[in-house]
Parts: C-alpha cells; sequence; structure tokens
C-alpha cells in the first residue's frame, strides 16, 4: 500500500452521473467497500459508483482528505465531523446518509445520522413527511386520535420553514 | 430522496432521537408508528442510549409530603457534577403519600406506597415510565396474611425483556414480634400478556431477613440485592450478609459481604453499585467504610475503597459516583458530596427532607410505550 512504498497510490472515482474524481487510496480506504475493491485487486482502472451523484461523492472526498489528515486524535476528529457537517442542509445530509451506508463508512454514517437526528428533533409531523416523502396514510380521525393521545409532545415543536 | 430511504437507515437515524420527538412522529404516517413502537426497535433505542447517564432524583421537600422527582443529567467524566436538572410530571394520583422507589430498570419506575402501612384493596404498586408518560398499576397482591407482616420488594429484568417485581413477605413471630419468620412466602409479578402475580413455590431457600427501606437494595446485571441479617440463633450473633433475588432464573441467592461487616458488631447503612460493581457502606464503631466488590460473587474480592473521614453524624448515604464521590446527609445540615481524596464536603444545591432523598440510574425509553404490542 501507499504508505508502504512511498508512492502515494491515486485512485479514480466515477460517480453514476459520470464524473470523475482522484483521491488518494489512503484517504478512499475509509470506505470499506472501496477498500474490498482495492484488496481484491479491481481497483486499477476507474472504480465506478454507481449509487451516488457527483455532488454527493465531491463532498464525500472531501470529509475523507479531512479526516485522514488528521492524526488519531477522536477529540479532533469529532470537531471535524462537527464542523463538516455544520453548514449542510437535510437533503445534502440525507444523500449522504446514503452514500455513506453505500460506502460502508462507519464513521461518516454515525456523524451524519445523529445530525440528521439533531435536525429533526423540534419539527413538525408534517415537516417530515415532506422532507421523507412520506405519504400519510392516517385517516383524518385516525391522525387525530393519534395526536390527542400524544398531545404533550407536540408542545415546543417549531414551526416549519421548510429548511 | 423519499420512499428509496431504506427501512434500517431510518432506524439508524431514529433511534438516535429522544422519546418525546418520536412519540410525536408515530404521527407521521401507520409504517413510521409501527417502526418507532415495535419491541426490536424499542430495545435498539434502548440500546444506544443507555451510555447516557441520567440519574432519577426524589425527595420530599420539608414541609410537604409529596414526592418530587427530577431528572438530573450527570457530567460524563464519573465525577460529581449536574449539568442539568428538570421536574418530572406525576400523571397519576397515588392513593397514599411517601411513596418509594421500589427500582429504576431500562427507563421504568416501579414505585410502592406501603412503606408504612397497606390497605390491601387500594393499589399500592405501579410500574411508570416518566419518559412516554405511560403508567400501569399493578392488580392486588396475593400473599396478604393477617398476621403483621414486613413486606421487602424488588424491580428488574434483563435479557428476557420481561420486567418482573418480586414481593417477599415475612410474617413476624407471634412469640416475639422483632423476629420474622423464614422462608417469607414469595410472589412475583410479570409485565407480559398476562400480567398477574403468581406464587413462587420452590426454590424459596430464604434464610436471611432483608431490609425494606431504600438505600438497601441495589440492583445489577438482572440481579436484585438487598442488605439483610442472617436471624439469631442460640449459637450464632445476628449478622448482616446480602440477599440476592435473579430475575431472569427467577431464583434467590446470598452474597456473602465483607469478613469485617459479617461481624456481630458491625452496622451496614448501604448498599450501592459502582461501576457494575456492588459497593456496601458499613459502620465498625468507629468509622465508616466504603467497600467493593470487585469480583462479582467473589467474597476475597472485597476491597475497602476509603474511610470517611468525617466529623459530623452521617444519617444515610445516598448515591456514589463513579469516582467514588458519595452523596449523603449529615444530621442539621442536608445532603453534601463527600470527596474521598479531599476529605471536603460540598453542597450540591439539592434541597429537601433529609429523610427522603433517594437517587438512583435512569435512562430514557420506549418502553410500555402506548400503542406497543
Amino acid at each position: 500500500m501507499a504508505a508502504e512504498t512511498g508512492t502515494p497510490t491515486t485512485l479514480t472515482l466515477k460517480s453514476n452521473d459520470d464524473e470523475l474524481f482522484s483521491v488518494a487510496e489512503s484517504a478512499a480506504i475509509l470506505s470499506v467497500t472501496i477498500r474490498n475493491m482495492v484488496e481484491d485487486g479491481c481497483a486499477g482502472g476507474v472504480i465506478p459508483l454507481d449509487n451516488v451523484d457527483g455532488k454527493t461523492l465531491a463532498s464525500v472526498i472531501t470529509y475523507m482528505n479531512g479526516i485522514s489528515a488528521i492524526p488519531a486524535d477522536e477529540e479532533k476528529k469529532k470537531s471535524y465531523r462537527d464542523k463538516f457537517l455544520s453548514d449542510k442542509d437535510f437533503e445534502t445530509l440525507a444523500d449522504m446518509v446514503l452514500a455513506a451506508n453505500y460506502l460502508n463508512m462507519s464513521c461518516l454514517m454515525d456523524a451524519v445520522s445523529a445530525k440528521i437526528a439533531q435536525v429533526m428533533e423540534k419539527k413538525s409531523v408534517g415537516w417530515v413527511r415532506r422532507k421523507f416523502g412520506i405519504e400519510n396514510d392516517y385517516t383524518p380521525e385516525e391522525e387525530a386520535a393519534v395526536k390527542e393521545e400524544h398531545k404533550w409532545t407536540f408542545e415546543g415543536v417549531e414551526t416549519d420553514d421548510d429548511n | 430522496m423519499s420512499d428509496y430511504f431504506p427501512a434500517d437507515l431510518l432506524s439508524e437515524i431514529l433511534v438516535k432521537l429522544p422519546v418525546k420527538t418520536l412519540i410525536r412522529f408515530t404521527a407521521v404516517s401507520k409504517s413510521w408508528r409501527s417502526i418507532i413502537t415495535s419491541a426490536a426497535f424499542i430495545a435498539s433505542h434502548l440500546s444506544n442510549n443507555s451510555e447516557n447517564q441520567t440519574l432519577l432524583l426524589t425527595r420530599h421537600g420539608k414541609h410537604c409530603k409529596l414526592d418530587q422527582f427530577s431528572l438530573l443529567k450527570a457530567s460524563e467524566n464519573g465525577n460529581f457534577g449536574i449539568n442539568s436538572s428538570s421536574e418530572i410530571e406525576i400523571p397519576f394520583e397515588f392513593p397514599i403519600d411517601y411513596s418509594r422507589i421500589v427500582g429504576s430498570c431500562d427507563g421504568l419506575v416501579c414505585l410502592s406506597n406501603d412503606m408504612f402501612f397497606r390497605n390491601p384493596s387500594i393499589p399500592s404498586i405501579i410500574i411508570w415510565n416518566p419518559s412516554v408518560r405511560n403508567h400501569i398499576v399493578l392488580p392486588n397482591p396475593t400473599i396478604n396474611p393477617i398476621e403483621s407482616h414486613n413486606v421487602v420488594l424488588g424491580f428488574g429484568g434483563l435479557s428476557s425483556n420481561v420486567y418482573k417485581v418480586v414481593r417477599l413477605v415475612y410474617v413476624r413471630k407471634i412469640d416475639d414480634v422483632g423476629c420474622l419468620s423464614v422462608p417469607p412466602q414469595v410472589e412475583i409479578f410479570s409485565l407480559d400478556a398476562r400480567r398477574s402475580w403468581r406464587r413462587l413455590i420452590g426454590g424459596v431457600d430464604v434464610t436471611l431477613w432483608a431490609l425494606k427501606s431504600m438505600h438497601c437494595r441495589a440492583y445489577v446485571n438482572g440481579v436484585v440485592h438487598w442488605l439483610a441479617y442472617k436471624p439469631f440463633d442460640e449459637n450464632q450473633p445476628r449478622r448482616c450478609s446480602i440477599l440476592a433475588f435473579d430475575f431472569d432464573n427467577e431464583v434467590f441467592g446470598e452474597v456473602m459481604p465483607p469478613d469485617e461487616l459479617a461481624k456481630e458488631a458491625s452496622v451496614s447503612l448501604g448498599i450501592f453499585v459502582i461501576e457494575d460493581s456492588l459497593v456496601i457502606v458499613g459502620s465498625n464503631m468507629v468509622s465508616w467504610n466504603v467497600w467493593m466488590m470487585k469480583e462479582y460473587c467473589v467474597r476475597e474480592s472485597w476491597t475497602k475503597l476509603y474511610t470517611i473521614d468525617l466529623l459530623e453524624e452521617i444519617t444515610n448515604f445516598v448515591w456514589f459516583w463513579n469516582s467514588g464521590e458519595a452523596l449523603l446527609t449529615i444530621r442539621d445540615l442536608g445532603l453534601v458530596v463527600y470527596n474521598p481524596e479531599t476529605k471536603e464536603t460540598k453542597d450540591p444545591g439539592i434541597y429537601g427532607d433529609p429523610y427522603s432523598f433517594f437517587v438512583d440510574n435512569y435512562v430514557e425509553s420506549l418502553v410500555l410505550v402506548r400503542g406497543h404490542g
């Protein structure tokens, strides 16, 4: 591997909308999916990542480079992750969690899902339905009954601004 | 993104949400409701949450007999520290004041009000989840001897995910009111579909008197421990011991206390848990010593952690932090935190009737959420 030979190996990743990205192998193998390909010797040419679009992949690569530049210090890695995710909107976070899942990157997966949970915490039921594309299958009576039963959980909910 | 968001990914996000938000989101759709209220999700939410150490504090005000429940967010480094405190609303009216905590396990709190007196026609035990604001009132127990008797309760549950209340009834001997008959009669309530009491017939080989007061009980890894006494007989003086009940296997056992405390002239004032190890506080009439059983059920592993060096009279031990710091009450002074390293006390800023303080571990959970099962 790169560190052993002294020559940094670069991999080429291809998004599902055909964008190409160069990334140091040492950073890319944070993804277990990519590491397995490298270990199986299938990483010689271009690595196609069929489930990730270019915009998301660019973001994931920024993360890969950023986090792998930090030495083994959990505190610093955590604050890098916090900062990296701080300005991301819900849609970006959702795309990233799907990408982290596909790429099998558990540290990114945990951080992004925690961030999404943080964003959701005070949101309304309507906001969740819109953002997650969920169809309300309750009848109006059923929905009213569920809401009435758990009335106290609707206190302190943010007004929807769709951000 | 929409429908293609896989269910396992969704669960991964949802387990990180607080209980209040999750209950609100049962209104999103029927499928969200069934995810959130499924036994598997409740279990994974609980295990995801169990690192957030929260303490449940109960007390009465100085002039008010009503119980007050508060949640204290403890500091994460194991030292004494309270980051935030919030009061919990009690959603039910309990017939008698001075209820006490029987135990707290996986977010469920078992309360009983039979400390002083019990009217057999009034329900006396409830299991309550303050986070989901739901509780159930247990049916009346079945063992109610007409003779004077002593009741000792325990609450817990482990791998079977069935929470249980165990109830030990010791009848007083007619010829000697200071003496209780052993073995006690035992019945168990299980929070399963039947939700009823049943007698534990076999395996009740208990020759110890368990103590019923609040700080004489410690719960660790599915086993409740009570400080207990070996009843005197002609040849042997009364000595201190520990009675244990394993909720999964429904068997009793004895855990031997440190040799020094098993002697006649010792007094034990409390049993606690520090990082899954049993801790006992006892006096040799000269000083108070804090002992830890480093290896569970290995008598030789009892280690004296420290001797409390205080001039004031200690009236009660309430809690121990992982750092070894003790929360205790001092006559005329109230609740203090004792630091064994500096040998100093400080005021934790918690006030109330000094005999009413009780602290237990607490974790937010969805167990007993309405609409589940």
